[in-house]
């Protein structure tokens, strides 16, 4: 029922928070970006999750197993709601709040003021997100080992 | 109060034992303690099949990727193998009786 | 069936094992939607449900048939969280490691019952 799809689950979880990772990575290495293929300064890229339903295929097959399945199963699939399949990423986005103006006459890219748009990352921000995704991270490789390790425990079942 | 492993087995060999000493309720005394004793290992045998079948359908399930319960494989197969044991077991009893009855009718 | 009487005991310890592995995936998605907006998260009810058939119908061996582990949303909206996510990532853990401790007792359970019979068998008088 459950062991193999538990891991997809904490995969997907993994994968979604590596895809954040890379984000923030990216956001800090540009951070001092005047000037991208756009013309623009470097716009900060953040993403939204969503939770992963499961596909159509999937809900309809364990239905069908749970009602035409062995006569001896008579376990079923999902009473109640269905279980979500994990978390994958909506969309990436960039973020639309303003561009830090700063006072830089000396620089190339100064406008008439002497200001100079620099991109809208805040390190702060990037750094303390960088801990969740790390932390969330751990967190799904943990369900991971303990779902590996419950289904190694299933295994000494009539050994002994 | 859960009945022990050890009451059931019992049990099951009492009833056996019990066919043997012609103790049944068939009409027919001559042959009523043979077919009971017959009945009963045609039943274990059958269950012991079933038992088998669904062992294999469970590891076959497994195998095709239809279900992945690592447990339910597991119970399926111990339960086929402990109800192989009884039957042999039983068999062996059963013969065991047979051969002691050959004995007395010398 | 003379069989069903053999293993009659192993069928609470059965649905019980079912119903951890559930858990076990339920938490596994808790967890991975820890940062999803508006995501509630997921328990299951097992235990409970037991409790009331093996309370009314007196000892282990009541119609445990009937009994499924559902799995419910808990709506309660008492996190902190602005984002409508209301997972605590910390009782998860917690849960899982309650669920995997409770998994092995099962499992070292079902193990003892089948040795137990095989003892039995294996006796000879």
């Amino acid at each position: 029922m459950s062991f193999f799809s538990s891991m997809d689950v904490s995969s997907s979880g993994l994968t979604a928070q590596r895809l954040r990772m890379d984000l923030i990575s990216q956001n800090i290495a540009n951070a001092d970006t005047t000037r991208t293929e756009e013309g623009t300064p470097y716009r900060r890229k953040t993403l939204t999750f969503e939770e992963k339903k499961r596909s159509f295929s999937d809900v309809f097959n364990s239905k069908m197993r749970s009602i035409v399945g062995n006569a001896q199963d008579d376990s079923n699939e999902d009473s109640g709601e269905s279980i979500g399949a994990g978390v994958k990423v909506g969309k990436i986005v960039e973020d639309q709040s303003p561009f830090k103006k700063v006072y830089d006459p000396g620089n190339p890219e100064a406008d008439s003021d002497g200001y100079v748009s620099m991109p809208n990352v805040d390190i702060v921000q990037e750094m303390v997100n960088m801990i969740s995704a790390s932390r969330t991270y751990e967190a799904n490789v943990t369900s991971m080992n303990t779902s590996k390790s419950m289904a190694m425990k299933a295994l000494e079942i009539g050994r002994g | 109060m859960a009945i022990s492993p050890i009451g059931r087995v019992n049990e099951i060999y009492k009833q056996t034992s019990q066919a043997l000493k012609g103790t049944s309720n068939d009409g027919d005394n001559d042959t009523g303690a043979f077919k009971m004793l017959f009945d009963a290992a045609k039943n274990v045998a059958y269950d012991t099949t079933k038992l088998q079948n669904i062992a294999e359908n469970t590891t076959t399930d497994f195998v095709t990727g239809k279900i992945d319960n690592i447990h339910k494989v597991l119970i399926d197969q111990e339960k086929a193998n402990v109800a192989l044991q009884f039957t042999v077991e039983l068999r062996n009893k059963a013969i065991d009786a047979y051969k002691e009855i050959m004995r007395l009718q010398m | 069936m003379i069989m069903n009487n053999l293993f009659s005991n192993t069928k609470v310890l059965e649905k019980a094992l079912d119903a951890s592995i559930l858990r076990n995936e339920v938490i596994a998605n808790n967890i991975a939607n820890v940062d999803t907006p508006d995501f509630k998260r997921k328990a299951v009810k097992f235990e409970e449900m037991l409790r009331n058939v093996v309370n009314t119908s007196g000892g282990e061996n009541g119609n445990v048939d009937s009994i499924e582990p559902e799995v419910y949303t808990d709506l309660a909206n008492l996190s902190y969280r602005s984002d409508g996510n209301n997972v605590d990532i910390d009782t998860e853990m917690a849960d899982m490691a309650k669920n995997t401790m409770k998994y092995n007792v099962l499992i070292s359970q079902m193990n003892s019952r089948f040795r137990d019979l095989k003892t039995v068998m294996k006796s000879s008088y």
